[in-house]
């Protein structure tokens, strides 16, 4: 099909915006026969989300693990592969970023943090190399071998925290990074810190990447059709377990920035599904570089503008993430919405 | 002095491994047709919760794991209509179920009971009791929930389906090749849409067991990753009920193993890992024999094929 590019961007996004107005429509039903008024709810989330500087500041704050996540997705899906041990990835690269950051003192700060990322990327490097070398040598499919890796790395970093770094006290946490090593904040008290920026560094390079180098035009090529790849001289395994390992560091940098940008050390099982919720969002981004900015901004304001909701309605907040699961729900189902639109679109030509 | 074996580990390992090998079940109804479901944990965490409100507010459990079973063909259904209707991605359904299911049982707790964490006490499944003067069999059977003889049971009565029944043969034959299915006359899609919501409310029926089985409350995410090693059973199990039994039983033993062995000095997260790293090397190792039916979350689309 031969379409203009603003036709085409349109037709890109159009599937995005269908799924997240239907999942509003349903959330707004779901609101209704609770006995409240969906305009105000919306409208108070909305104002919670991006009412002020400080909401805008909180909002970002919780889409920059997603910005993160969502780039590792990406990166893995664009070879073909479905990288569903986001979360393990994370954990261990939290902790690795942490440890550096607690064992090494008195560096410029600028250092600290740079080698504490590395650190992070490269835990995450790690904990992809095993699914990504199963995948490659035994055909094992990465759904099943990342799922368990995520498992181990909540019990390894577990025992890590339990039993080698543990700070006294209740809580299962490792010490305090030296405060060299703490990602600086951007808009103090807000958490939102210079991950963020690091974040959209990180889009902006993934996209000149994927679209404007040959490594990238092979590995886009690779996970379009690994058959066709491979009469064009593609070498597919070499790229599925370089994409994977890619996939896996940017993984890894996702813990870093909320073990030495949030919490200033590693606090046992801290995330609340950012793994599984960045697949989301990499999905409603269509698995694009820039894409996936707004769309983890969504996410970001559905969760922040939820808890301001709940204050002004009663409605529960958790209303945004019923949001989020359904919106996914509904970009599930976007094969089915682009193949019926483009046959209603050829019935209107005809 | 460390006992690998005595009756309260043989207990244990029966109360972990019952929601496990129901569960697994649950998962390979659903692979069996060619279909994966990564939101198995999600299901069974609405499973759980649909039990425990229902047996709170019936003050009936056996009707509590009737809504367990209900809401677990639903979400099947769901599943089933993704999947197989709309053909989308399984994983990217399953995934949805699960955020769905967690975020969705903590507003209705919210809504129904003010409370974010648990819900209110519930009447839980009977079990069997003074059976401990049976020789040999009664010190293991006494206690036994009836959650797990049923689960027992349909383990047997799906192994007799699946490998002794013409349409036990169909539906595996859909797993393998739809298309060949098809072709013979078999009716592709009805298979997938009745086995994914029958695995679905078992799944459902698993839940129900952490809920009003073993307790009596249902608490916020009370899975925890229970739907997954469900899923690393019937891997291990190499996709066959009574290798999901066994598989489960082996896993809720070395479980229950390390909370019954006091002052050992293995840490409780290293055994943890073992149910996960078992199933990666026998995935690792053995791969070309334990692969899952050949179809296995592949898109069935005749005519675009």
């Amino acid at each position: 099909m031969n379409m203009n590019p603003i036709k085409h961007f349109i037709w890109q996004i159009l599937p995005s915006i269908l799924a997240v107005l239907c999942a509003l429509l349903i959330g707004a039903v779901i609101i209704i026969a609770i006995g409240e008024n969906p305009l105000q709810a919306y409208t108070a989330m909305l104002q919670g989300a991006f009412g002020d500087t400080s909401s805008w500041a909180e909002t970002l704050q919780r889409a920059t693990p997603y910005i993160f996540g969502a780039l590792a997705f990406l990166v893995a899906a664009r070879s073909g592969l479905f990288n569903i041990g986001l979360e393990g990835q994370m954990y261990v690269g939290a902790i690795a970023a942490v440890i550096v950051g607690f064992s090494l003192h008195n560096l410029p700060s600028f250092l600290h943090i740079l080698l504490a990322l590395i650190a992070a990327a490269l835990a995450g490097y790690v904990w992809a190399i095993i699914p990504a070398l199963l995948k490659v040598k035994s055909g094992v499919h990465e759904v099943i071998s990342t799922i368990m890796l995520n498992y181990v790395a909540y019990a390894l970093t577990a025992y890590l925290t339990v039993h080698v770094y543990h700070e006294p006290g209740a809580v299962a946490q490792t010490y305090q990074v030296d405060p060299g090593a703490i990602l600086p904040a951007l808009m103090p008290p807000s958490k939102l810190n210079t991950g963020f920026i690091l974040a959209i560094i990180l889009a902006i390079a993934l996209y000149i990447f994927l679209f404007h180098t040959p490594w990238g035009y092979n590995l886009r090529v690779t996970g379009l059709n690994p058959g066709a790849g491979r009469y064009a001289g593609i070498k597919s395994k070499r790229i599925i377990l370089w994409a994977m390992l890619l996939s896996g560091a940017i993984g890894g940098l996702m813990g870093a920035e909320r073990s030495l940008g949030v919490y200033g050390r590693f606090i046992n099982s801290f995330s609340p599904g950012y793994g599984f919720t960045a697949i989301a969002v990499a999905l409603l981004g269509q698995n694009h570089p820039l894409g996936i900015i707004p769309a983890a901004i969504l996410f970001g304001a559905l969760e922040n503008g939820g808890s301001f909701m709940s204050l002004q309605v009663n409605v529960p907040r958790e209303l945004g993430l019923i949001l989020e699961a359904l919106i996914i729900v509904f970009i599930a189902a976007e094969h089915f919405f682009r193949v019926h639109l483009r046959s209603m679109m050829k019935g209107d030509k005809e | 002095m460390i006992s690998f074996l005595s009756v309260s580990i043989i207990q244990a390992t029966v109360a972990i491994a019952t929601p496990l090998f129901i569960g697994a079940l649950g998962g390979l109804f659903n692979e069996r047709v060619g279909i994966v479901n990564v939101g198995l944990d999600g299901i069974m965490l609405s499973g759980a919760f649909a039990a425990a409100i229902t047996s709170y507010y019936t003050q009936s459990a056996w009707i509590g794991v009737l809504a367990a079973l209900m809401v677990g063909a639903l979400l099947g259904l769901l599943h089933a209509a993704i999947c197989v209707g709309l053909k989308a991605d399984h994983v990217v359904s399953g995934v949805a179920i699960n955020i769905l299911a967690s975020s969705l049982t903590v507003f209705l707790l919210q809504l129904l009971f003010n409370n974010k964490g648990q819900s209110p006490s519930a009447p839980k499944i009977g079990q069997i009791s003074n059976a401990g003067s049976i020789p040999i069999l009664g010190p293991i059977i006494n206690n036994m929930s009836y959650l797990t003889i049923i689960g027992l049971l349909l383990i047997l009565l799906s192994h007799f389906f699946l490998y002794h029944t013409k349409m036990g043969l169909r539906l595996r034959s859909v797993g393998e090749n739809p298309y060949a299915a098809q072709s013979l006359g078999i009716p592709v899609r009805k298979y997938m849409y009745l086995s994914v919501i029958v695995g679905c409310a078992l799944a459902g029926l698993a839940g129900s067991f952490l809920s009003i089985g073993i307790l009596n409350v249902f608490t916020k995410d009370m899975t925890a990753g229970r739907g997954y090693i469900a899923l690393a059973a019937m891997i291990f199990g190499r996709w066959t009920p009574f290798g999901s039994l066994g598989a489960s039983v082996f896993f809720g033993y070395v479980l229950a193993w390390q909370m019954n062995a006091q002052g050992l000095t293995i840490p409780a997260q290293i055994v943890e890992i073992i149910p996960y790293l078992a199933t990666l090397l026998v995935l690792a190792f053995v791969a070309k024999r334990a692969r899952g039916p050949a179809h296995d979350g592949k898109t069935f689309a005749p005519g675009e094929h």
